[in-house]
């Protein structure tokens, strides 16, 4: 048998191996949805952060706690003592119950996602990277705030989906479907206008920081603050008689603030008339109240306020890049 | 070819002209920017990336027109900016083709293309770790790889050395150098470190007040008009001084033993009447060669004009 016992030859590079730089060739698209690639990038990132998934897990005890309700028919019981609910009503005020006892976790969520927005890349120049590329300033806001609403929205809706499939297997028979055909689209609406709001306003405050923790306090605050002093202007402008005029304009001013406004809107959007029990200062005695959703047009208009001014404040903040020091 | 051309350019910005008609074609190669603070470097390459529009004159950057092709302008132009800029939360890969998907590339391109530019750029072994736990160093070869990945026809380089040590200085030169003469990529460098520019560019432009005070390509800029000579003698040598002024010709003493010499024009072969007033002063000549103006000379005499 013949050995080659020779120096072994020189094997050809490999083209896989070869990282060297040459020019690119590929193909160069202005793509209609720019403001996906930085809204997908936002998304990413979030999904990396650990707490973001024990927040998002958080968010699914208030719906499981209306579903093991419902289950038990302890909801029954419990509108039975409140005076009774419009029977019809049941499945509606379950959801609507989970979605305001999701808000605080939903905020909490909004604020780990939506404080480093802009701040971050204002503390990093990253501005630089983004604007002296095919991107416009509506792009990188329209990304930057759907990077903040989409996962907003998917902690607040899906656990109320999962509440929803469960309704329609379980509950089908007894009225889920038809007592309200409406109610998945009520549930959409109502997490995306929670959604919306925490986003717009914090990309407001992320975009004025330079630091996600300084975003983060001062939206803290003014969703603290707002509902702190809403809730006391409600408390001592109104020293309830039991009048339904007086009982709304006590639920319009405890409804002046953040979350106030998006609880508002959300029992507007679910239609729904809450039954309470309130205890009649000057009679001395407690009281059954129907409490109608606040007026929809203020809420409405606060609400879109809200928006506009977070965005018209964080584009005012998007700059063109400042190239040269010289 | 001109990569840039502009006719007739103002910007301003309210009242005040940043550029005032200004006329230039910018060639192909590695271009120097230079100018005096205030002088319109900074508004000349913000109006070439298409975000100031001007108030009157054209522009136009690899045949766009700077005032309506913004976008696909900066499609085609890559920005390494002088400050420190990077995506919070990303490592190199993920930042670098992010930015590739961002001008537009497809994402597994910006990828595969992000690896081949970060390995150039000397960061191959650093590819996986958070951009913000870099150096100097390397924050500058990232800006760099970040600019390079989407294959730039034309690329800005603001600063580039800023905050390099010598041997970091001197690779990302070579980097540029190599981009320029070895890749095709047409560059414009922004310093103020005027070797930085005499090392790694062919042409300067040099702005002053809004205007362009000179251009040109530097090996034609740096001679010096009329016969000059530098001579370097092995000491100082008083006898060689007069001989040369006995010749006709006018001597600067320059630093030690190094002279510059003005001979007049249309005499005998000037390293001969050099070699005859070494031999008759005594002195030993180590070196001469025909006499050229620095990068500083001639940035100086422009903005001084």
């Amino acid at each position: 048998m013949d050995f080659d016992l020779g120096p072994p030859a020189a094997r050809p590079a490999s083209p896989i191996a070869d990282l060297s730089y040459r020019g690119y060739d590929g193909p160069l698209s202005t793509r209609l949805f720019r403001w996906w690639i930085v809204a997908l990038a936002g998304i990413r990132l979030n999904l990396k952060k650990p707490w973001f998934w024990v927040l998002a897990g958080l968010c699914l005890f208030p719906y499981l706690f209306q579903g093991i309700t419902l289950l038990s028919n302890a909801d029954r019981t419990l509108q039975a003592l409140m005076g009774g609910n419009a029977p019809e009503a049941r499945y509606t005020q379950a959801f609507f119950n989970a979605f305001s006892g999701q808000q605080f976790l939903l905020f909490i969520t909004a604020l780990l996602v939506g404080a480093s927005s802009i701040a971050a890349d204002n503390r990093a120049n990253a501005l630089l990277v983004y604007l002296s590329r095919p991107i416009t300033k509506n792009d990188y806001l329209a990304g930057k705030w759907v990077g903040v609403f989409l996962p907003v929205f998917v902690v607040a809706f899906f656990p109320a989906l999962l509440l929803y499939l469960f309704c329609l297997v379980s509950y089908t028979s007894e009225g889920f479907w038809r007592d309200d055909p409406w109610l998945l689209g009520r549930i959409v609406l109502a997490c995306a206008i929670a959604g919306a709001i925490h986003a717009s306003l914090l990309l407001g405050c992320s975009s004025w920081s330079k630091t996600p923790r300084m975003a983060g306090a001062i939206y803290a605050a003014l969703y603290l603050v707002s509902g702190i002093v809403a809730g006391i202007a409600g408390s001592i402008t109104t020293v309830f008689s039991g009048s339904s005029e007086e009982a709304a304009r006590e639920i319009l001013v405890t409804h002046l603030s953040i979350g106030g406004v998006i609880t508002g809107l959300a029992q507007n959007v679910y239609h729904l008339t809450l039954q309470s029990m309130r205890f009649n200062r000057r009679a001395m005695q407690p009281v059954h109240l129907e409490l109608a959703p606040p007026a929809f047009w203020v809420m409405l208009g606060l609400g879109l306020a809200m928006v506009v001014v977070g965005l018209a404040a964080t584009r005012m903040r998007i700059r063109a890049v400042e190239v040269v020091r010289g | 070819m001109a990569v840039a051309t502009i006719s007739h350019l103002t910007v301003r910005y309210g009242a005040k002209t940043a550029i005032e008609d200004l006329s230039v074609e910018v060639p192909e190669g590695c271009v120097g920017l230079l100018g005096p603070n205030g002088a319109g470097k900074t508004t000349l390459i913000k109006t070439l990336l298409g975000f100031l529009r001007p108030a009157a004159g054209t522009g136009a950057v690899l045949g766009l027109d700077v005032a309506t092709q913004g976008l696909r302008i900066r499609q085609r132009v890559g920005l390494m900016p002088e400050v420190d800029c990077h995506i919070p939360g990303m490592n190199a890969v993920t930042f670098v083709g992010y930015a590739g998907e961002l001008a537009g590339m497809p994402g597994s391109q910006a990828l595969r293309r992000a690896h081949e530019v970060l390995e150039y750029c000397g960061l191959g072994e650093a590819r996986y770790r958070n951009v913000e736990t870099y150096s100097t160093g390397m924050k500058q070869r990232i800006k760099l790889a970040q600019a390079l990945v989407h294959g730039p026809r034309l690329l800005f380089l603001d600063e580039p050395t800023n905050g390099l040590d010598p041997a970091g200085r001197d690779e990302m030169l070579n980097l540029v150098r190599d981009l320029s003469h070895g890749k095709g990529v047409n560059v414009i460098v922004s310093s103020h470190l005027l070797p930085d520019i005499e090392r790694t560019c062919d042409w300067v432009l040099v702005m002053r007040g809004g205007k362009l005070v000179r251009e040109g390509d530097i090996a034609g800029l740096r001679v010096v008009e009329g016969v000059q000579v530098d001579v370097e003698l092995r000491l100082p040598s008083e006898p060689f001084e007069a001989a040369m002024r006995r010749r006709g010709a006018r001597v600067f003493r320059q630093m030690g033993s190094r002279y510059r010499l003005t001979l007049a024009e249309g005499g005998t072969d000037p390293g001969r009447q050099l070699l005859e007033a070494a031999k008759e002063a005594g002195a030993q000549v180590r070196g001469f060669r025909p006499a050229l103006r620095s990068l500083e000379d001639i940035f100086m005499e422009a903005v001084e004009e």
